[in-house]
């Protein structure tokens, strides 16, 4: 029965109908008098090559473009397999180079382009109050002022209020976790202009809250997948947030971290939750006018520009504000001529606006790393395309021309590309979270949140792809303009050879290699003098760790008790070497000045401020050079420690002799008295790693100093012993025996801090260490390839010199001149770029001294070593060349 | 031999007997032939062959090399259609058949080698 068919041959069905024409021939020559055997024959021989005529008729069906892309891809990977060296070399290569640069790009977008992930962040602002009394320091609002700017005409179209704060959740064991959390007002997701991802936002109605309803809380999108899993369930569940019944009504967006892009906010709560938080003895922002901390991001009017809505916001608010704080500024110089501004929250609050200038440095010199890869596998690639000149002299005379062979080297590049590529994706997932250790605030606590950007991995791989494509056909372009007979007859390399090409690629390398070389001797030696300088203090085997007594419904005095008695408990546990507890904590960069002076003298001075526990010096491992430290009896403002500068410059006096001197303190008319001088500490480094230790005033930790620590001030508590997780769980058993239910945050040992407020530092020293490394592998394999291709071409010149008489020596002197040139010109360029990066360094880093005599001499070292192995290996291949046997051959 | 001289052996249907292969003659030849075949009625590829052979007087040799491509062009063009079919032989053939569209193509075809005759031809009488 026959078969409809009207679409594409089988090869089957193509087969069988060649087969019958076969037969029906056959049948006809046989009818014509020739035998069965002889019909079948000829009618074979005529018909032809059964498969080619197969293959043909499958070609009108296929694709020939696609074919022909295929076929190459092919043959471009048979081709690379059989160089696995030279393809993983150029993976690696161009791997590093764009994962790097993604990496780093991420970092800088991060902190200097990122605007926040809602709708027009272009028209955000903060509102801020500007105060004389403390210029260039933007303060905050309160609620009553937030409210009261609403109620006023201005450019704003809506504003709403953010404070941070921690709030105590259950884990999974039923631990209690200490959580970042932000009190907003209920607003602020539409001012934002945000959308859940699940569930709904704060909505207008839950501005009222009553004890009978749960309080609404929003999860992070990261807090729903660690602990729900991102499970729908989880939206109505209840929770107990501080110990109190909350109920889960949304999920933020993906990305979404309030208006602090890179520190995680793990839920969002009505504001009036703060209420919950705190004692009535604190001060609370929420109804005092004059307590500042509340942030205030408003949306403006469209079209309104900043400028504008800015001057309008003074004009209209100045007498307003004034108003309001009048009874404060009389006795809080602060509060006197406030005015109220804008600034865009484009960005919101940047955590990594100081690593800005570093990795702008670092994004400079890795796209300098970037073009150094491409330009290593630009030397390779043609190095190995040389080596392939007899495969293309005979392609060219089997018939391929120009453009064949230039598509073939173009498919070998894109596919050397592509790997590096896909390469680059774990490497700049990795590099990027290696990078986030490096930009982690001091004494933050927090990891610092920054993902890759996929924008600027797809840019590095096509800049990649396209410089490797662009140097991949030249090997081709050169090979096609060769004569394919005198290259085969000749069996020796090109007669063109690309020599200025050659030596540009080498200069550069080396030109490179020095900058990278240079910069990493300078990174390390800066890290190493910082690291190792005196600080003062002792931070290794010390861990600093808080406690939520804010949460406790406590007077000062009460949270004061508590201090004291967890202090007594720690001190006598066994796990601990001594503890104490401060205000402030070393190198967090955060220095509050206090005004000093000597009673009965007008000058007033303003050093470093801090208020510490008993046992402070010995935990830290201070110096005391005379008296003694706080006692658990000095509960007042009446005694006070300095260190060793303070005594010189403010008392004039010695260590010894500044014990029992009076000084008056005046903080903001807050603290105010005389106080007498009980110790003297040696000095040590504070807030600035880079900064010479200050003069510093020491207060105990009184109720007083709880009480006017406001509302969200903790003291920190420093605990010394050789075992962190002694440590830890000394401290939680006791915590959990004086104050059952208080949350944690986490233990951070102080030379995390330090080596934190080294972060660019050391961010530069491992980036410039690894990678210059990397140049200076790179440089003498691809040195080595590019002499040992150019000692190639030279050859039947090196033979001739020696058949006319030169030595072994003066021929391997040919090589290790031209290496020695080139290292020269390489060194000057390097110079050249060396002093491109100083420029930069002491311009936008305020390096003091960028670079050194030493870092220079060490790159050129290093470069001489390269030179050294990379010339040696082809000037000892020249000097022993058989100059008969090689113009035999070339003959 | 001036190129115009093997052109027109190639247009007038005259195999060249030194370079009687498919691919000499005009571009779209082969095509017309067969189609102008199966228009008498359907055919499989031997007898396509002799058919051309035949009717050219022998004088045209088309070569299988060029046969069975040209179909599977046609059958991708929707011009001809094809069918299993029982030849006279008792053999299991592959039958080819003209369709609408290839019936148009044809027109076309002609019309436009007629032109391109007659115009050669004038160009050659002067």
């Amino acid at each position: 029965m026959a078969t409809l068919w009207s679409g594409r041959s089988s090869v089957e069905e193509l087969s069988e109908e060649m087969e019958s024409h076969i037969l029906e021939k056959a049948d006809a020559l046989e009818a014509s008098g020739l035998s069965p055997d002889e019909a079948l024959r000829s009618a074979l021989r005529s018909f032809g090559n059964q498969a080619l005529l197969r293959d043909r008729s499958e070609d009108v069906w296929s694709d020939t473009l696609l074919r022909r892309a295929l076929t190459c891809l092919r043959f471009a990977s048979v081709q690379l397999r059989r160089e696995p060296l030279f393809v993983g070399v150029c993976i690696l290569i161009l791997g590093l180079g764009i994962g790097a640069n993604t990496a780093i790009f991420t970092g800088l977008y991060h902190s200097a382009f990122r605007k926040l992930p809602v709708s027009d962040p272009d028209r955000l602002v903060f509102t801020t109050i500007a105060s004389p009394a403390v210029p260039g320091i933007p303060l905050q609002l309160s609620m009553p002022l937030l409210s009261g700017l609403e109620a006023r005409s201005t450019d704003l179209e809506s504003l709403s209020g953010w404070m941070h704060d921690r709030v105590m959740v259950p884990d999974a064991n039923g631990e209690q976790r200490s959580l970042s959390a932000m009190l907003v007002t209920v607003n602020a997701f539409d001012v934002l202009g945000v959308r859940p991802a699940a569930g709904r936002l704060l909505l207008p109605a839950d501005a009222l809250h009553n004890s009978a309803k749960p309080w609404p809380v929003v999860l992070s999108d990261s807090y729903w997948s660690s602990r729900y899993h991102r499970s729908p369930s989880a939206i109505g569940e209840h929770v107990m947030l501080s110990g109190h019944e909350a109920e889960i009504v949304g999920v933020a967006p993906y990305g979404f971290n309030g208006i602090t892009p890179n520190v995680p906010v793990e839920m969002y709560l009505p504001i009036a939750f703060y209420d919950l938080q705190r004692p009535t003895v604190r001060r609370d922002p929420l109804r005092e006018p004059g307590c500042l901390a509340v942030t205030a991001v408003g949306r403006l009017r469209e079209g309104v520009t900043i400028h504008d809505a800015d001057l309008q916001l003074d004009q209209v608010t100045r007498t307003w504000l004034q108003q309001q704080m009048a009874s404060l500024a009389a006795g809080n110089s602060v509060y006197r001529g406030m005015t109220m501004h804008l600034s865009s929250a484009s960005r919101g609050q940047q955590a990594l606006n100081e690593y800005r200038p570093t990795l702008t440095l670092l994004q400079l010199l890795m796209a300098g790393v970037l073009v150094f890869c491409c330009i290593s596998v630009a030397g390779l690639q043609l190095a190995r395309g040389l080596e392939r000149t007899h495969e293309f002299a005979v392609r060219i005379a089997l018939g391929a021309n120009q453009g064949n062979l230039i598509q073939q080297c173009m498919v070998e590049a894109m596919l050397l590309a592509a790997g590096g590529a896909l390469l680059a994706v774990p490497i700049a997932l990795v590099g990027t979270q290696w990078l986030s250790d490096f930009l982690t605030k001091p004494g933050a606590g927090e990891m610092t949140v920054v993902h890759p950007n996929w924008l600027v991995l797809v840019s590095a791989v096509a800049v990649a792809m396209v410089c490797t494509v662009l140097v991949g056909i030249v090997p081709a372009t050169f090979a096609s303009q060769a004569s394919p007979a005198a290259v085969l007859h000749s069996k020796s390399t090109l007669r063109r050879p690309p020599s200025f090409a050659s030596r540009v690629l080498l200069i550069t390398q080396l030109a490179v290699t020095f900058l990278l070389i240079a910069t990493a001797s300078y990174s390390w030696r800066t890290l190493r003098h910082l690291s190792g300088q005196q600080l003062g203090y002792n931070p290794r085997h010390v861990t600093e760790v808080s406690a939520q007594f804010q949460e406790l419904d406590r007077s000062p005095q009460g949270i004061m008790d508590l201090y004291r008695g967890l202090l007594s408990a720690l001190n006598q546990h066994s796990g601990i070497e001594s503890a104490t507890d401060a205000w402030i904590t070393q190198l967090t960069t955060f220095d509050p000045q206090i005004n000093v002076a000597v009673p009965g003298d007008e000058r007033v001075m303003q050093i470093s401020f801090n208020q510490i526990g008993p046992l402070y010096f010995r935990t830290l491992k201070t110096r005391l050079l005379a008296g003694r430290e706080f006692a658990e009896g000095d509960t007042d403002d009446d005694h006070c420690i300095i260190n060793e500068l303070a005594a010189r410059q403010l008392l004039n006096v010695s260590a010894t002799q500044a014990i029992g001197r009076k000084i008056r303190v005046s903080f903001y008319n807050e603290l105010n008295g005389i106080c007498e001088v009980v110790g003297v500490a040696a000095d040590a480094k504070f807030a600035d790693i880079h900064a010479a230790p200050p003069p510093m005033l020491f207060l105990p930790i009184t109720a007083h100093s709880v009480h006017l620590g406001g509302y969200n001030v903790n003291m920190v508590f420093l605990l010394r012993g050789s075992d962190e997780q002694a440590l830890e769980r000394a401290y939680v058993e006791v915590l959990a025996k004086l104050a059952p239910g208080i949350g944690h945050q986490r233990f951070l040992p102080m030379e995390r801090q330090r080596n934190d407020a080294l972060g660019r530092e050391r961010l530069l020293a491992y980036t410039m260490s690894f990678f210059g490394g990397l140049a200076f592998l790179i440089c003498l394999a691809a040195t080595l390839s590019l002499l040992l291709m150019r000692v190639r071409q030279s050859i039947p010149e090196i033979a001739i010199r020696v058949a006319l008489g030169a030595s072994p020596r003066q021929a391997a002197g040919i090589i290790m001149r031209e290496m020695a040139a080139l290292l020269a010109l390489g060194i000057v360029f390097g110079l050249a770029l060396l002093g491109g990066a100083v420029l930069f360094s002491t311009h936008a880093l305020h390096v003091q001294r960028p670079a050194d005599l030493i870092d220079v001499c060490g790159a050129v070292i290093l470069l001489l070593i390269v030179t050294c192995i990379a010339g040696g290996v082809p000037a000892w291949y020249a000097a022993n060349l058989q100059p008969m046997k090689v113009l035999c051959r070339d003959a | 031999m001036a190129p115009y001289t093997y052109l027109l052996y190639a247009c007038s249907g005259m195999g060249y007997p030194s370079m009687a292969k498919s691919r000499d003659l005009f571009p779209g030849a082969l095509e017309m032939m067969i189609l102008r075949s199966l228009q008498l009625r359907p055919m499989h590829g031997y007898a396509l062959v002799q058919h051309i052979q035949q009717g050219s007087d022998e004088l045209l040799q088309v070569e299988e090399g060029s046969l069975y491509p040209a179909l599977q062009r046609m059958l991708k063009a929707e011009w001809v259609v094809a069918e299993w079919q029982i030849s006279s032989t008792n053999r299991r053939v592959r039958t080819y058949s003209i369709t609408p569209a290839g019936k148009k193509h044809l027109a076309e075809e002609t019309s436009r080698f007629e032109a391109m005759l007659k115009g050669i031809q004038l160009v050659l009488a002067h």
